[in-house]
């Protein structure tokens, strides 16, 4: 076991000499920004949802926020950092997945010995003993995991795609149209719907399930700012439940629009279309 | 008619050279509120002499009795056979030393454990056998009274992966007893000093976040709480606030 104490200095891996402080703080440093990138990057994909939903509304609801966002020049910085922290989150959160094959399997076993281990109990005698615990999280780590691989692969193509349409846009190449409906609704119907439902799906996944463990790992026990409770790992767990629902189910929708497969839903919100365009 | 169980048990002494880790199938008739202490008692006075497993006060205080029951890392004593299907596994808990059969060396473990975490009250104060007690407040007291109950049985170790892949790692009864003195007001080391002890990869940001030893451990312990409450504080440490929260954060249990 490595020696712990107030500033004895050690080696580092890479054979620097470091004092235990300096390593702690580089380490809090690791974990807080693979926390901080995964809040930032699902809050992010919250605001993209609500953007890209614009779809519902019809096509001329999504060129006008599109169209607002490259004309003013923010999805151009957005989309620099997007990619940038989706990179670091990358780097930085899967410093906690075992290098070993040997490794990961233990970890599943473990896991699912536990979730799985037959205990023949009556619902009622599971409620007053309290003792066996369901036990999910091992599993959903590792579709965690999954899902962040999926992420990784598909969000790539994805950015790189956008990035694509916006510089043309930005630096009038082409046709210089940016993002806009026709072109994307041809491409999804064209069949990159398959990338799109399967990066929602695995999108929603992680997210969801990050900020449940995000929850669980930082805020357990702290009071909620004018509600008063305290957060409980129920709460967040039906939290989680509900976000990744709501999330799911407007994503698909919003597929569908895009896939020319059901109409704008929402399109008697805009005004209608005064003379010929 | 009473269920013949069949208790498949983990046979290996790494004294014997001709021993081989294998598992072993012993049966037995069920008996009216048979738990597994008596159980295994009742396998070793008859089919199985030389069968190894610990047992002190088979009451669930101990916490000798941790063994890895159909997977589930938990205490012998405090499981009837009732809960269990016909086919009871046992096995001992990995992250451990193995003695033999179904026991461990956790003192071994939680020796240099305490070691490692300093497991004692820091202080430069004089201690004078003549004065009056100091006082600690109530809420103080039974924070500290919660983390305190922890029984060393060493399920929350074997049933946490981080723990299981990486030895370095402190484990949830580590970092348990590491909140337990943050809370304790005599005790003077200050949060820096907390930091670089709990603040690395071995400490509580080297947790996966798995969850098993909350779900496992057999006393119920706050863990998460623990865990999360650290979290806070050490960020707090990090971002430079000198008086970081001393606790007012961690809720008292019940």
């Amino acid at each position: 076991m490595p020696q712990t104490g107030p500033g004895k200095e050690i080696t580092h891996p890479e054979g620097e000499l470091i004092t235990t402080a300096e390593k702690a703080k580089r380490q809090w440093k690791l974990d807080a920004i693979s926390t901080g990138t995964g809040v930032f990057l699902a809050l992010f994909m919250w605001g993209h949802m609500f953007f890209v939903s614009s779809i519902l509304t019809g096509e001329r609801g999504f060129n006008w926020i599109s169209d607002l966002f490259e004309h003013y020049w923010l999805a151009q910085p957005t989309l620099i950092v997007v990619t940038i922290v989706f990179f670091v989150h990358f780097v930085t959160a899967s410093r906690k997945i075992p290098a070993k094959l040997a490794e990961r399997k233990r970890v599943k076993k473990l896991g699912d010995d536990i979730s799985s281990s037959e205990w023949k109990f009556s619902k009622e005698d599971r409620k007053e003993l309290e003792k066996i615990r369901p036990h999910k999280e091992t599993s959903l780590w590792i579709w965690q995991v999954r899902s962040g691989m999926i992420i990784l692969a598909l969000g790539s193509v994805h950015l790189f795609v956008v990035m694509a349409d916006v510089v043309e846009r930005t630096f009038n190449i082409g046709e210089g149209l940016g993002i806009n409906a026709a072109e994307t609704m041809d491409r999804v119907q064209g069949g990159m719907w398959i990338l799109y439902a399967v990066l929602l799906f695995a999108v929603e996944v992680h997210a969801g399930i990050g900020l449940y463990r995000v929850t669980v790992k930082w805020g357990l026990g702290a009071k909620i700012p004018f509600i008063g409770k305290r957060i409980t790992r129920g709460m967040a767990q039906k939290m989680e439940r509900i976000v990744l629902w709501f999330f799911l189910i407007i994503g698909f929708i919003t597929l569908l629009v895009m896939a020319r497969v059901i109409p704008p839903p929402l399109e008697f919100l805009l005004p209608p279309v005064t003379g010929a365009s | 008619m009473a269920r013949e169980l069949t208790f498949r048990i983990f046979r290996y002494d790494p004294l014997d050279p001709e021993s081989k880790p294998c598992f072993v199938d012993y049966k037995l008739e069920e008996t009216p509120r048979l738990n597994l202490f008596v159980a295994l008692h009742r396998i070793r006075e008859k089919q199985a002499p030389d069968l190894q497993f610990d047992f002190v006060c088979r009451a669930g205080v101990c916490g000798s009795c941790g063994m890895m029951i159909n997977g589930r890392p938990t205490l012998a004593c405090r499981t009837l056979t009732a809960e269990l299907p016909e086919l009871i596994t046992l096995a001992p808990m990995p992250a451990f030393k193995l003695i033999g059969d179904l026991s461990v060396d956790t003192g071994t473990w939680f020796r240099g454990m305490s070691e490692r975490v300093e497991s004692w009250i820091h202080t430069q104060k004089e201690f004078d056998p003549n004065a009056e007690e100091e006082r600690m407040d109530n809420e103080t007291a039974q924070k500290i009274y919660e983390l305190e109950r922890c029984i060393e049985c060493g399920c929350c170790v074997a049933g946490c992966a981080t723990a299981n892949v990486r030895e370095d790692f402190l484990g949830a009864t580590a970092l348990n007893r590491i909140g337990r003195f943050m809370l304790d007001p005599r005790d003077e080391r200050d949060s820096e000093e907390w930091f670089e002890i709990v603040a690395t990869d071995e400490g509580v940001f080297g947790c996966m976040g798995l969850m098993g030893c909350d779900d496992v451990c057999p006393k119920e312990l706050p863990l998460l709480e623990v865990f999360a409450y650290m979290r806070r504080r050490m960020s707090q440490v990090a971002a430079g606030k000198a008086k970081a929260d001393s606790g007012t954060s961690l809720p008292v249990i019940n």
